[in-house]
């Protein structure tokens, strides 16, 4: 190299350099500084175990343990490497011989008891070394003598690591779907296994909230033990001698319940075969009285055969406990799964456009993809993605220069895009408030027709939700293309606006339906805790005598519908479509620009929020939705399985995996709370019917569900009583909610400190590295010196 | 010795019941500990690797397999990178690897494999030219091989070395050294996720 150098200076002359070889001349300087700064790079403590047998990470991971053990020891040196049987060139081989000698340290250096002994064969895994070369290193280790001390803590230890390690093996068998998630992940990679993993999170949920729901409800009632199967044959409370305080409340709840039977029972004996099997979709009729729905659970004496007396299953405080530890699950749930997600984007620092492409070339490629189709594809997806990357950066170099015409044509563009869309979600919630009142209308009409006309009036709002949630994301995201936003920023706004439709639909739902039940009607005798129990002026409109099953059933034609319509989507339009592109693409260009279908996964994450969104909605109304909603997961599972591999192609911008994941959970998270409120609300305020459910006898008058707990409480002594009272108390929220917010704040502040922490040591880094630059080249030239 | 043997007394339970007859339980032990595979997943990496030979039933422990013969497996053979993986993962550094050299690379894939031992390894993956440090040269190639059949026009490709330079080159030396690829793996949430082959 050097004498390539000197031989070029004397052809050339320094005076007499063309552009051309001056470039070439500083070519050739900056090949030979860096083939000599690589090897003086070489020689440096941290880079010298590059060569070695053991690999990259021996010494820098002895160094960490030897820092972890040895900071009250102040070794000398800090950075202990193994030089252990190199190969490598001859011009190295000098000084790294002499390197040996003064800084060798074995691997064997600090292992002094038996616990030492055996973290360091636990710390052998993480080597990058072939296995040969660990077993090596593990005996070396196995055959230093060592103190037989503490041989209880390694014990302990030891057992430990055993039983995490069984355990482990027993869960990795029982992993449901982990052949089909293979399969999938083959062939369309990571960003769409994210859809089917959270499928599977979210049947785990509904598992554990079936769980809670029924066993709390459904398996007491149920159960034989002498128990009355119907209300009207519970003991009087006189005879048990319980503390009820007024029986005008337990002869109330009687006579309701008798009415409200009768009624049902007149309705179900004229109802012929077709009929029954439309009451099923809608829940009416003979499935009004089931175990269903809230209706038929009431508080039920046993009388066990060896007991005497009585015992009472308090089945109110039952039920309302079991809504509430079911939601405390799912929250519970949700917040472990969220923390996943924040941890891994608070590393995520700079986001977006800073790092896009760093991530995108070193981890761009799926490790996982088995199947020679979806690695054309995936390249094919790689290399769009990349010129549309580079596009964008064209792009923000564009945004930067645009002149001030242009930013305001464009503001003004998207403030009325945003218009328009506030417009349309304004106009479907208005649609869907008027077909519920239109149906009241509707049902007055067509009241005497025949009844699959009369089950479709039913049904008309809840299609008609169905309807604008199909409908209205698709306009959504046209208009979106209007508003000239980055692709990422245009996807993210889109989802939300879908989100918020949902939503807000659902609400709407919610509260025409409060609205039914509790506004006072002209038409309707009030009693029995139903506003409508009675038709006045022989109205065609049906009383409704148990306001809980009728929300139930609301919600269940809702999810009903919910099930059907994408499963007869799926079979009508996907498989058709791919059937026809497959035919006739090469034929007819309109097919051809149609395109094959893509897997649409912001809508398909939406579809199971949904689901989930009913299901929490109406648990208490129906204590069975929890187990209807995994039959579906796992029935869905296999239909989205199927259509994907068979009719999908990949979306041609994929998801950033670790990023939607936490998009999802944060959209659940949102319908979660938005799901409560109402509930909760509608819990709080309205009085629950007297001819059904296990609130039907009253203590007090206005007696409301909650009320079942403060009975409980004052059977409490008198301290216990005290001690729930305090919880109610201003004196006891004011202080909580400030505690609170003052550990917030802490917490918001420390993350400030670390991010300013983390900057100042890139700031570092990058400072060492200049300095390492500077002393390179310093020693380079000393080299040069010394050899020339 | 005596230490030795009363380790391995303590560590070898027999946790699987019934034992194997390819490998014996001292054997298995030291796969489980010196990797991060479970001990049916060692069997099945070993089913895997058995496929791939030519004549299955003489397939012994010690049998190497060529290059071309690993890249029958599924995953390595649609991959872009798979002659630097198995050049990187043969012991021998002639292309062909044992049953040792299989278990080591199919561990560091895995998913229980931590992250700082597959930011290594991609590393020594990414570095065509095995010079310690990805320069302009490895990230054309490894661009190149990343978009397949359809090439980025020369602008471009100028424009992308540029802006993955910028991003991760800390100390301006034209080229990402360990410890700056490892600065920006540790943040990219997509890379534990793409870097993993499933058994």
């Amino acid at each position: 190299m050097n004498q390539t150098k000197q031989a070029k200076e004397h052809e050339d002359g320094p005076m007499h350099l063309q552009k051309e070889d001056k470039n070439e001349v500083e070519q050739n300087e900056l090949r030979f500084r860096r083939t000599s700064q690589a090897a003086i790079l070489a020689q440096l403590p941290s880079r010298q175990t590059f060569f070695s047998e053991a690999g990259f990470t021996l010494g820098r991971r002895l160094s960490c343990i030897e820092r972890r053990k040895s900071h009250l020891h102040q070794r000398a040196s800090m950075t202990p490497s193994i030089a252990v049987g190199m190969e490598d060139d001859d011009a190295e081989e000098m000084v790294m011989a002499n390197r040996r000698v003064s800084h060798a340290v074995s691997i064997t250096d600090g292992v002094k008891s038996i616990t030492d002994q055996w973290e360091r064969t636990q710390s052998i895994k993480a080597m990058v070394a072939s296995i040969h070369t660990k077993r090596k290193y593990r005996d070396e280790i196995l055959q230093e003598p060592v103190q037989r001390t503490q041989i209880w803590k390694y014990q302990q230890k030891k057992a430990w690591q055993n039983f995490k390690q069984q355990t482990k093996n027993v869960l990795y068998q029982l992993e449901l779907w982990s052949g089909a998630f293979k399969e999938i992940e083959g062939q369309f990679g990571t960003s769409v296994m994210t859809y089917f993993r959270f499928m599977r999170w979210l049947l785990f949920l509904n598992f554990y909230l079936m769980v809670v729901m029924l066993g709390l409800t459904m398996v007491p009632y149920v159960i034989k033990i002498n128990r009355p199967w119907s209300f009207l044959d519970s003991p009087h409370p006189n005879n048990t001698g319980s503390n009820f305080t007024g029986d005008d409340f337990f002869e109330k709840a009687l006579n309701c319940t008798k009415n409200y039977i009768g009624f049902l029972d007149n309705q179900t004996n004229s109802e012929d075969w077709g009929s029954k099997a439309l009451d099923t979709l809608q829940g009416t009729g003979w499935m009004e009285h089931t175990v269903l729905f809230y209706g038929t659970y009431f508080n039920k004496t046993y009388s066990l055969p060896l007991v005497e007396g009585r015992l009472t299953y308090n089945m109110g405080l039952s039920y309302l406990l079991a809504t509430g530890a079911a939601f405390l699950v799912s929250f519970f749930l949700l917040v472990k799964n969220s923390a996943k997600g924040v941890k891994s984007s608070v590393l995520d620092e700079g986001s977006g456009q800073m790092t896009q492409f760093c991530n995108k070339v070193f981890g761009g490629w799926d490790f996982c993809i088995s199947n020679q189709k979806a690695a054309k594809e995936k390249h094919k997806n790689l290399t769009q993605e990349l010129r549309g990357d580079l596009d964008n950066q064209k792009l923000l170099w564009k945004i930067e220069n645009r002149t001030t015409r242009e930013k305001a044509k464009l503001y003004s563009i998207r403030v009325v895009v945003n218009t328009v869309v506030l417009g349309f979600l304004v106009g479907s919630l208005y649609l869907i408030y008027y077909a519920n009142n239109k149906l009241i209308d509707l049902q007055r009409e067509f009241g005497d027709v025949h009844p699959i006309v009369q089950t479709l009036i039913q049904f008309m709002p809840s299609v008609t939700i169905t309807l604008l949630n199909i409908i209205v994301p698709i306009i959504f995201k046209k208009l979106v293309e209007f508003e000239d936003y980055m692709p990422a920023f245009q996807m993210q706004i889109t989802l939300l606006r879908t989100v918020i439709l949902r939503l807000a639909s659902l609400l709407v739902l919610m509260g025409s339906l409060y609205g039914m039940v509790v506004k006072d009607h002209d038409h309707f005798v009030d009693d029995c805790g139903n506003k409508r129990w009675q038709t006045i002026n022989n109205t065609s409109e049906a009383p409704i005598k148990c306001w809980e099953t009728y929300v139930g059933q609301q919600i269940y034609k809702l999810i009903i519908l919910d099930f059907l319509v994408p499963f007869v989507l799926t079979f009508i339009v996907e498989y058709p479509r791919r059937l026809v592109y497959q035919k006739f693409h090469e034929r007819f260009k309109v097919v051809n620009m149609m395109g094959q279908q893509e897997f649409d996964l912001p809508k398909a994450v939406l579809d199971l929020v949904y689901t989930q969104t009913l299901c929490w909605m109406g648990l208490f109304f129906c204590p069975f939705i929890p187990m209807m909603s995994l039959v579906k997961c796992f029935i869905f599972f296999y239909v989205k399985k199927g259509t994907v591999l068979n009719n999908c192609i990949q979306p041609v911008r994929p998801f950033r995996t670790s990023k939607s994941n936490s998009l999802f959970i944060a959209v659940l998270f949102i319908s979660f709370i938005i799901s409560c409120g109402p509930m909760t609300y509608m819990i709080g305020t309205i009085s629950p019917s007297q001819s059904c459910g296990p609130f039907r006898v009253y203590s007090v008058e206005n007696f409301i569900f909650f009320d079942t707990i403060r009975n409980l409480i004052f059977t409490f002594p008198s301290d216990a009583q005290k001690f729930f009272h305090i919880f109610g108390t201003m004196a006891f929220f004011i202080p909580a909610i400030g505690l609170t917010c003052f550990f917030m704040y802490y917490y918001c502040v420390q993350a400030v400190g670390y991010k300013r922490r983390a900057k100042l040591l890139k700031e570092d880094l990058i400072m060492e590295g200049k300095d390492k630059q500077f002393l390179l080249a310093r020693v380079n030239e000393a080299w040069m010196y010394i050899e020339g | 010795m005596k230490y030795r043997l009363e380790f391995c007394d303590v560590i070898s339970k027999d946790n699987m019941g019934g034992g194997s007859s390819i490998f014996t339980k001292q054997e298995l032990d030291d796969y489980q500990e010196l990797t991060y595979f479970t001990k049916k997943e060692i069997h099945h990496v070993y089913k895997r690797f058995k496929s791939l030979a030519p004549n299955p039933e003489a397939v012994t422990k010690a049998t190497k397999l060529s290059r071309d013969e690993l890249y029958a497996l599924p995953e390595i053979k649609v991959n872009p990178f798979k002659d630097r993986i198995v050049r990187v993962f043969s012991s021998s550094g002639d292309d062909s690897m044992t049953f040792e050299d299989f278990l080591d690379m199919m561990s560091v894939f895995c998913d229980h494999a931590p992250l700082a031992i597959k930011i290594e390894y991609a590393f020594r993956i990414y570095d065509f030219d095995e010079d310690d440090s990805l320069g302009r040269e490895d990230l054309r190639k490894l661009i190149d091989r990343l978009t397949g059949e359809m090439k980025l026009g020369e602008s471009d490709m100028e424009q992308l070395i540029q802006a993955v330079i910028e991003e991760s080159d800390l100390d301006n030396d034209d080229g990402l050294s360990f410890a700056e690829f490892e600065h920006k793996m540790t943040k990219n949430p997509e890379f534990v996720t793409s870097f993993r082959i499933r058994m």
